[in-house]
């Protein structure tokens, strides 16, 4: 996976996605970020599928890194 | 020592009996008492009890025959274990009876249900009422409950069909959403059930979960009593992440459903909830993605018409301009050239004026001189027409005499003659031969005779 920030979560895509598209929507992005917040936008929609659909042995780290 | 009335055991006992009898007329009555212990074979034995301040204040035997067994379990149906069990306190219709070989002992015929429901019912309102008062019945519930629930804390009697329901619908969703399920494994029934799932709760490391899910599979009325407990629902309550329930029952709500932040009927609908929230968010996010897709390409397409507006204001601008220009240009130039022709013309008359009146008189001079002159010539012209036309007649003459000498007449006349064989004219003597008969033309007669003799000279 594409490298992202640690922490970030379901809900802080969520949120992310709906500014972008916020922002899209009232004309606030210029032309010169369009992309940049496109390919954010895919990045983070990627990010979510795949936590979604995690492995097992992804899953199996998890726990492991959380000490359980 | 006055001789003693010695009564056997059973004069007694059936003295006892009668009075028993005698007393209560067979009726039966309406008793409460505590189940201390029960046993069951044929019949059901047990040892009924009442406390007082924690204090044994009235034991005695009960016996339920198999035929009034039968009845009562008919009418408990489902409750029928959690009522005919150690502990639980019943209302009962029951006739004291003595035997004398077992002694007194109540026949229970009949067991009130709604006696124990409405026991139920009672603490759970109680407990509700203490929730409340602590300011815990709302706490859960205010929790925001996350739009994926993914790590999940599951308490349930591991083994059971409710555990396998749960694990089957989240782990084979259609969605292929994968779920971090770990379980705190409690009996959902039973004595030890409130207990256990106190224990299950307080094992939970909130950090590491989305939610808490509890469940239990199908059960009587009765059998949500753990889930009524108080100090569970202190627990449940006071959790920092949402609980979740899936408690199967029909109608009922136990204080644990209650509490939770998002109750439900069972196990399944439980997870059929958390994953369905998971597609939620997963549509949602996708939705976004093609309308942020959608709306950036408005976005560009708006500019590329703003360019392209530009653009030919940029490029057809100075072309029309250019167009202005020229055909300003144009006019000036046809009105320029029709003023300088008007002026010219002015000018032409002007002169044209001016020289005619400055030509009046010389030029009447000349036209007398001229007319002068070409008479002259004319007649010079007409005189030299007449010498010519008498040279060519004179030369014509000339050229008819010459003509008229030439003819054969005059020829003849003058000595000459012409040869014919066969009608033409011989010019040749090699054309002859000896003794030809040749015709000889003169003047004034003609000739027939022969040759004799020819002597070409080559010549003609």
């Amino acid at each position: 996976m594409e490298k992202v920030e640690a922490k970030l979560t379901y809900e802080k895509a969520y949120a992310e996605l709906e500014q972008i598209m916020q922002d899209l929507q009232q004309d606030k992005i210029s032309v010169d970020d369009l992309s940049a917040k496109v390919k954010r936008a895919v990045m983070l929609i990627t990010f979510c599928n795949e936590m979604l659909r995690s492995t097992e042995a992804e899953v199996g780290a998890l726990v492991k890194k959380l000490g359980l | 020592m006055a001789e003693r009335k010695v009564y056997t055991l059973s004069q007694i006992g059936s003295a006892i009996k009668k009075r028993i009898e005698e007393a209560t007329h067979g009726e039966a009555y309406w008793i409460k008492a505590e189940i201390a212990s029960i046993r069951c074979t044929q019949h059901a034995y047990l040892e009924l009890a009442q406390h007082r301040d924690g204090e044994k204040v009235a034991v005695m035997r009960g016996t339920i025959w198999s035929s009034s067994l039968q009845q009562i379990r008919h009418a408990l149906g489902a409750e029928s274990g959690n009522i005919l069990k150690d502990g639980v306190e019943i209302l009962f219709l029951a006739k004291p009876r003595y035997h004398l070989v077992y002694g007194l002992s109540l026949a229970i015929e009949e067991i009130d249900l709604d006696f124990n429901i409405s026991g139920m019912e009672r603490r759970k309102r109680e407990t509700i009422a203490t929730l409340k008062a602590e300011g815990l019945i709302h706490r859960n519930r205010l929790l925001p409950l996350p739009i994926v629930i993914q790590r999940i804390a599951l308490i349930s009697s591991a083994g059971t069909a409710a555990y396998a329901d749960l694990m089957q619908h989240l782990e084979n969703n259609e969605h292929g959403y994968r779920f971090h399920v770990q379980v705190f494994n409690a009996s959902v029934q039973g004595d030890a059930a409130a207990a256990e799932l106190r224990a299950a709760v307080s094992a939970i490391d909130p950090p590491c979960f989305d939610a808490v899910v509890i469940i239990r599979g199908g059960g009587s009325k009765l059998d949500l009593e753990p889930f009524n407990d108080l100090e569970l629902a202190r627990l449940v309550a006071t959790l920092p992440i949402p609980v979740l329930t899936g408690i199967g029952h029909e109608v009922d709500i136990s204080v644990l459903d209650l509490i939770a932040n998002s109750p439900h009927k069972t196990p399944t609908a439980a997870a059929d909830f958390i994953v369905d929230r998971m597609l939620y968010f997963e549509t949602g996010m996708t939705g976004m993605l093609s309308e942020i897709h959608n709306t950036m390409l408005a976005a560009f397409s708006r500019h590329k018409e703003t360019l392209g507006a530009w653009r030919e204001m940029a490029t057809m601008r100075p072309a029309a301009h250019c167009r202005v220009q020229r055909g300003a240009l144009h006019t000036f130039t046809s009105q320029f050239t029709r003023l300088i022709t008007e002026e010219l013309n002015g000018q032409d008359k002007l002169l044209d004026g001016f020289g005619q009146s400055l030509l009046v008189l010389p030029r009447h001079k000349l036209a007398q001189v001229e007319t002068a002159r070409v008479r002259e010539m004319a007649s010079a012209l007409a005189a030299r027409a007449q010498l010519g036309i008498q040279h060519v007649i004179g030369k014509l003459e000339g050229i008819g005499n010459a003509v008229h000498l030439l003819a054969p007449e005059r020829l003849l006349e003058r000595g000459f003659s012409i040869a014919r064989a066969g009608g033409k004219a011989i010019k040749h003597a090699a054309l002859l031969k000896p003794g030809d008969e040749i015709e000889t033309t003169f003047a004034n007669g003609r000739t027939w005779s022969t040759v004799n003799k020819i002597e070409a000279d080559g010549k003609g």
